[in-house]
């Protein structure tokens, strides 16, 4: 696979293994940080060992919190040309096409590499319209204000352990402010490493859209393949306001060594618009439930998921819509993919609360079973308290059915290709939703997984 | 309980209890309810389909008049080959009355070319009347067919507009909607006795709900 190469680093600092206070004091002095964040970082670590770990979803028993290394710093500083990243970190992003993605598609790109944000750039006329993209860290030193403002008021400390965890480690992530009325034609890109073994990346992503603006970012995730296991615990915060519309959209491809276990949350107000649109290939288990708060009048938000689960792999993933507010609409679509034994799980929550009238929400989940060691389940929860709301759900388990692929191999196909044609019309209605080079690099891969097996 | 290989056996209830149900080797069961006492604590009914060519029906009626709770959980467990259950619920809740169903289907691995379905639709009549609904799907084998569906909304404003336009009252036209609500399903009974003895209930009942 394109991905599952290793690079030989030497980092510029690395933290003990292991999480304590001593590691916590240790990345926020390494970082500089004012006061009030070493203070916010402490205490969602004595929130972290007080929480335990769900009793639900996928198999954590494995993960061991005490072997992980919680801090790498790759280089010692962050490079905004392509020129001045180190040469081997240099050489990991372009086997993987990112900057020549950048070039050909992208209004900006971050790449993260370990904890740290390694290249950041943002096109010189969104810079001019007052736009940030950053790494969130270089956000709380160059607008402390801004970021003090909206950081941890969507997805709080308290929220689970991993948001806690979240909370007290985090380094990286985008910091992306879109202002009033700007609108963003070109995605916005960030692409995550996790290079060394028995690492825990954890970075934040803070989105602010600002009233009439809107952007789609786009994130990659890739790593390795080692014989222990990382960890990947992110937090993803946005913010959309009136008539703002958000896409965000996510092509995971961990290795199947990876513990991904992600909190993403986005509020909408008045009109505003919010797309999670979320494809889960990689890691050994991820357990992710993009969710939205539909807050304001008229909000409308979507959730459009796609998972594949292989050997070894549990994809425990989701779907959250909250309708807080009146005639506010949602929509999710969820299809996986189960092979080789993998499982794939759907669990989500519609709910609609007192005084959202007029809201409705649809939920479609689909699975596809393609062989008979696999599993797929389905857990979707709808709590309807408005009596003018309108909810409905529906889910199918099926397999590939023989008159498919008879029909198919009666018109000059193998199995194989007809195999791999019906799982990529499976996943159509989600992969043409990405823009147009991930869709023709996710159709590739489907039909490489398909075809493997 | 325990239904013994091929028989048929069919049972209307009035309430629902804990209960647990082993259905045998091409053996039949068809329950039937309607509820509208409700109840406190959660009610789990578990049904294992443990004989190849079990088969399991369920058509429960709800009707939550006052401030009744209707909390349940109905488990199916699909054990042996060529396994079916056919799941119909229905619920009209009025004032604050609340249904709270979870319906836990699993497919076991050696349990080949079976079918389930489960479908729960509620209609809030009320302001405060509230619907949780969990339909829960595990298939751990590629040659089951499996499908659930579940929706919360009110009386059809549209299908409301319909018949007033044909010259119903609106009062006359809502009747008509929640009782073709719960008709609507009645259809899918194909055991004539059961479905007869059923419509018969609801029709008692029906000066409640239109």
């Amino acid at each position: 696979m394109k991905s599952n190469f290793k690079t030989k680093t030497k980092s510029v600092y690395e933290a003990q293994k292991g999480l304590n206070q001593h590691v916590i004091q240790e990345i926020s002095a390494q970082k500089n940080e004012p006061q009030w964040m070493r203070d916010m970082r402490l205490r969602a670590y004595q929130i972290f060992l007080q929480k335990s770990l769900p009793a639900w979803g996928g198999d954590l028993s494995t993960l061991d919190f005490d072997s992980l290394c919680y801090y790498v710093r790759p280089q010692e500083k962050r490079e905004t040309a392509w020129e001045d990243v180190p040469q081997e970190i240099k050489e990991t992003f372009e086997k993987l096409g990112v900057p020549e993605a950048e070039r050909k598609f992208l209004a900006g790109t971050g790449a993260q590499f370990e904890s740290e944000v390694i290249y950041h750039s943002l096109m010189d006329s969104l810079q001019k319209k007052g736009v940030i993209f950053m790494a969130t860290d270089d956000a709380l030193r160059e607008h402390p204000d801004l970021f003090k403002k909206y950081f941890c008021t969507v997805v709080p400390s308290q929220d689970n352990k991993f948001a806690a965890l979240n909370t007290a480690v985090w380094s990286g992530g985008t910091f992306l402010y879109v202002p009033k009325g700007v609108h963003i034609d070109l995605p916005l890109q960030a692409y995550f490493r996790i290079n060394r073994q028995n690492m825990g990346q954890f970075e934040r992503t803070l989105i602010i859209a600002e009233e009439g603006s809107s952007v789609h970012y786009v994130e990659g995730c890739t790593a390795p393949t080692y014989t222990t296991d990382s960890l990947h615990s992110a937090v993803v915060e946005i913010i959309v306001k009136d008539h703002a519309r958000v896409q965000y959209t996510t092509v995971q491809n961990w290795s199947k060594n990876v513990y991904n276990l992600v909190t993403k949350r986005a509020v909408a107000y008045k009109n505003a618009e919010m797309m999670w649109l979320d494809c889960n290939l990689g890691s050994k288990l991820t357990m992710k439930y993009p969710a939205i708060y539909l807050r304001g009048e008229g909000a409308r938000g979507e959730i459009q998921s796609l998972a594949l689960a292989g050997n070894g792999q549990h994809q425990d993933a989701g779907a959250k819509i909250i309708h807080c507010a009146p005639h506010t609409r949602s929509t999710i679509m969820a299809r996986s993919i189960s092979k080789d034994g993998g499982r794939s799980s759907y669990r989500g929550l519609v709910r609609i609360q007192r005084g959202a009238v007029g809201s409705a929400s649809r939920v479609v989940c689909n699975a596809l079973l393609l062989d008979d060691d696999s599993i797929s389940d389905t857990y979707p929860l709808s709590d309807v308290k408005e009596q003018t709301a309108a909810v409905a759900h529906e889910a199918s388990v099926a397999r590939i059915r023989d008159d498919q692929l008879f029909y198919l191999t009666s018109r000059g196909l193998s199995e194989d290709e007809a195999a791999s044609a019906i799982v990529n019309g499976f996943a159509s209605p989600i992969v043409k939703k990405l823009p147009m080079e991930y869709a023709l690099e996710l159709n590739r891969l489907l039909a490489m997984e398909v075809s493997a097996q | 309980m325990t239904i013994q290989e091929n028989e048929t056996s069919k049972k209307i209830l009035n309430t629902l209890t804990n209960g647990t149900i082993h259905i045998q080797k091409n053996t039949h069961l068809v329950l039937g309810g309607v509820f509208l006492k409700g109840w406190q604590t959660r009610a789990h009914l578990d049904i294992f389909l443990e004989g190849e060519g079990a088969r399991f029906d369920c058509f429960f009626f709800i009707l939550g008049v006052k401030k009744e709770t209707f909390p349940f959980t109905v488990s199916i467990k699909h054990i042996a080959d060529h396994t079916t259950s056919f799941v119909v619920m229905r619920s009209i809740l009025f004032n604050e009355s609340k249904v709270d169903s979870h319906g836990f289907i699993r497919v076991e691995h050696d349990a080949e070319d079976t079918n389930t379905s489960f479908s729960h639709h509620a209609l809030l009549a009320s302001e405060k009347a509230s619907a949780t609904l969990l339909p829960v799907l595990e298939i751990h084998t590629n040659s089951s067919q499996a499908h659930h569906s579940t929706s919360v909304a009110q009386v059809d404003a549209d299908a409301c507009w319909y018949l007033m336009s044909r010259g119903i009252s609106e009062k006359n036209a809502n009747k008509l909607l929640l009782q073709g609500f719960f008709e609507q399903d009645m259809k899918k009974i194909t055991d004539q006795n059961v479905r007869h003895t059923l419509e018969k209930k609801l029709q008692s009942f029906r000066h409640i709900y239109a």
